[in-house]
């Protein structure tokens, strides 16, 4: 709801004129450590992540990773998002993990039995220990954010050395989703990041 | 000037084009915006939603929206503190949140505190000031730290987009001018509007002291800039005795002297001291 | 040549807490100075400009500049008196102003920066808390090297009000968190703080005294 009468004061307030283009913006002085070694961030991240709760479990192939999801199952029931880099580390396929929902209501049932919640991130970084979240069709919300225990599985090239990082990379990608979360620390959910 | 004060600065200065280019993002995804004037006019319009709706609103919808925002008088006096709070209502299908910053270039709601649970709200109210604008997603960079703490941070850039089966259904945006255009019109005040409640000048009031903000605005000349309002008061004869006496020392000694006891009760300190520091130097035979 | 400093007092200091100015002076003979203490002096203008009087806080500003003519470092026990000759006398025009405001020491920044001494031989047994000024570490550097001193936490300061403005008393909240911490004594750098918080705690009859970081330097 455009407001002409609000604008036309604004305006007038700061001296401005319809359509007036700005000056260009100060850029802002990111922080980005790109100097970095892989093993530096792995440190970075593992401090800043476990320090606010989060469980982190840095394994070397997909098979550890799936067996390490079927002893944080211990026999109940998962929901997993339907990402091709789940699928193609084979965790969609494991006994007790359910995915591909073809409409809402099937994933708010599966819901209710499951406590478990799989699903993967944008990225990490390390610095603040932050796993960064986005909404689509394939990881929807009730998925990562509605059970007792989440367990995100990413590979390590996803992570950043920080926000500054991400922000210089890909600024528009976050206009491109709905919602993208920063999740820093557990916020008191049990979550694990298996990190392949 | 650091960054964050310079960028402050820019968007200030040239408001109405950053909250146009949000606005027009916004609405490209399906989000609303809304203009209001007043606190009072956001509680009307959540009233008015929420009656379309047929949601029960709790009687004391307008104290827990304080909550959202709380005065800096509670700040002072130690009260909690709850950054970014959101309130939930209507059994989960309203929530309503204030925006830590709004990112004109993304059309992006930048929200502190932890994601809603499962499926979230179906509808999404979002309430921020017209002026907690920046202008790009890589600004986010440098602002988010002055805010964020350890805690979780969303950006929400529309409602529930076609595939997708949660999110909220509808998203409002509401602006609020709050009597900021005022201060917007007068350049002196305008800076006092790059505060982004970051809390550093909290711990030390502004009583003097040099308290460090981080988007430049000082801090210290805040009361003489209200103050000169009222030039009546400051231009009366007890300003100059002051002056007179000031640049008298003798006379200041003996003001003092006479004075020292009228302190204490104003101020509610202990019992002065009996001698100044001037006359025990002086006693001592000090240079 | 002798090192030379002239004591910028201010009048909350000269009239409230004494015992603060004479343990400065104590500090800076310690650490190797010759101390001055011009009697001309009264204020720096700085309650007035919070007021909104500009005119007069000039007017003050003006006749310090006449008072500390030619006297080298001017140190003073105040942060916020420090920083009204260093921001405002510049306002002023002139080049006295703005050489006076070029000189005008804040006492610990002037030890840490100046003396460049963080270790002044001080000895005070007790645990404290400090209140910190922003933009200031040497207070706690200075601390640091205190022995017997105790330095516990307390992070969150607010609620310690604000003394010509005098709109919120010092919080009671902020009393108890104080207490609670388990210090003796609060350490600060800004007297009118200090003063608050001394009249805080006696009418809460609390055992908690605030002393200057000056006061706890000069102790041995």
């Amino acid at each position: 709801m455009p407001d002409d009468a609000l604008f036309e004061t604004l305006r007038a307030a700061l001296g401005r004129k319809r359509f007036q283009k700005p000056s260009t913006p100060p850029e802002p002085e990111l922080a980005i450590r790109n100097y970095w070694t892989g093993e530096e961030r792995l440190q970075q991240f593992r401090r800043a992540f476990t320090g606010r709760g989060g469980h982190l479990h840095v394994v070397s192939s997909a098979e550890e990773a799936r067996s390490l999801i079927g002893d944080l199952q211990a026999g109940q029931e998962a929901i997993a998002a339907s990402l091709p880099w789940l699928a193609e580390c084979g965790i969609l396929d494991l006994a007790g993990v359910q995915s591909g929902f073809t409409d809402a209501e099937l994933l708010r049932n599966a819901g209710r039995t499951a406590r478990i919640g799989i699903i993967s991130c944008h990225c990490l970084l390390a610095e603040s220990g932050t796993v960064v979240l986005r909404s689509s069709p394939e990881q929807p919300g009730s998925i990562g954010f509605g059970l007792p225990v989440t367990v995100i599985v990413a590979p390590r090239r996803k992570l950043l050395g920080n926000l500054d990082e991400l922000l210089q990379m890909n600024p528009r990608s976050f206009a491109s989703f709905r919602e993208t979360v920063l999740l820093n620390g557990s916020e008191g959910r049990d979550i694990h990041l298996i990190l392949i | 000037m650091s960054t964050p004060a310079t960028v402050r600065h820019h968007v200030l200065t040239n408001l109405d084009h950053y909250l146009t280019e949000l606005e027009e993002q916004l609405t490209a995804k399906g989000g609303k915006v809304v203009y209001l004037r007043s606190v009072e006019e956001v509680a009307d319009s959540i009233e008015l939603l929420a009656r379309e709706k047929g949601w029960p609103l709790p009687a004391d919808l307008r104290q827990q929206m304080e909550r959202l925002e709380p005065g800096v008088a509670e700040y002072l006096l130690g009260g909690p503190r709850e950054a970014g709070g959101s309130l939930l209502l209507a059994a989960g299908e309203l929530r309503i949140a204030s925006a830590a910053y709004l990112i004109a270039e993304a059309g992006a709601v930048c929200l502190i505190g932890p994601p809603a649970d499962g499926a979230g709200p179906r509808m999404q109210i979002v309430v921020a000031g017209i002026d907690r604008v920046l202008p790009r997603m890589r600004d986010v960079a440098v602002f988010l730290p002055l805010l964020a703490g350890e805690g979780s941070v969303q950006f929400l850039t529309g409602p529930r987009r076609a595939g997708e089966w949660d999110g909220p259904e509808e998203l409002y945006v509401y602006l609020v001018d709050g009597g900021r255009i005022p201060l917007l019109a007068d350049p002196a005040k305008r800076d006092v509007l790059r505060c982004v409640r970051c809390g550093a000048c909290l711990s030390s009031p502004p009583d003097g002291s040099p308290v460090v903000c981080p988007v430049g605005i000082d801090l210290e000349n805040i009361p003489g800039l209200l103050r000169r309002e009222l030039p009546p008061e400051t231009s009366g004869w007890k300003y100059r005795l002051w002056g007179f006496v000031m640049r008298r020392p003798r006379l200041y000694e003996f003001a003092g002297r006479m004075l020292r006891s009228f302190w204490r009760e104003e101020w509610g300190v202990p019992e002065p001291p009996a001698k100044s520091f001037r006359q025990t130097w002086r006693e001592e035979g000090r240079k | 040549m002798t090192k030379r400093v002239s004591l910028f007092v201010t009048c909350v200091v000269d009239q409230l807490m004494p015992r603060a100015a004479l343990a400065m002076a104590d500090v800076l003979t310690r650490v190797g100075y010759d101390v001055e203490f011009r009697p001309a002096q009264t204020c720096c203008g700085r309650s007035v400009y919070e007021m909104g009087c500009r005119e007069q806080a000039q007017a003050a500003g003006a006749y310090c500049v006449d008072v500390f003519a030619g006297a080298g470092y001017v140190v003073t026990p105040s942060t916020a008196c420090a920083a009204t000759l260093r921001k405002r006398l510049p306002e002023q025009g002139g080049p006295a102003a703005a050489e006076l405001a070029g000189r005008v020491w804040e006492f610990s920044r002037f030890l840490v920066e100046i003396a460049r001494v963080e270790d002044v031989g001080a000895r005070f047994e007790h645990p404290v808390v400090f209140q910190d000024a922003e933009g200031l570490n040497g207070g706690r550097r200075l601390l640091a090297q205190v022995k017997g001193l105790r330095l516990l936490p307390l992070p969150d300061w607010a609620g310690s009000g604000s003394f010509w403005g005098r709109s919120e008393p010092v919080s009671p909240a902020l009393v108890d968190r104080i207490a609670e911490s388990g210090a003796s004594h609060v350490v600060g750098m800004e007297p009118e703080r200090l003063l608050l918080l001394r009249g805080a705690f006696a009418k809460r009859d609390r055992g908690i005294e605030a002393l200057h970081l000056a006061e706890v330097l000069a102790s041995r």
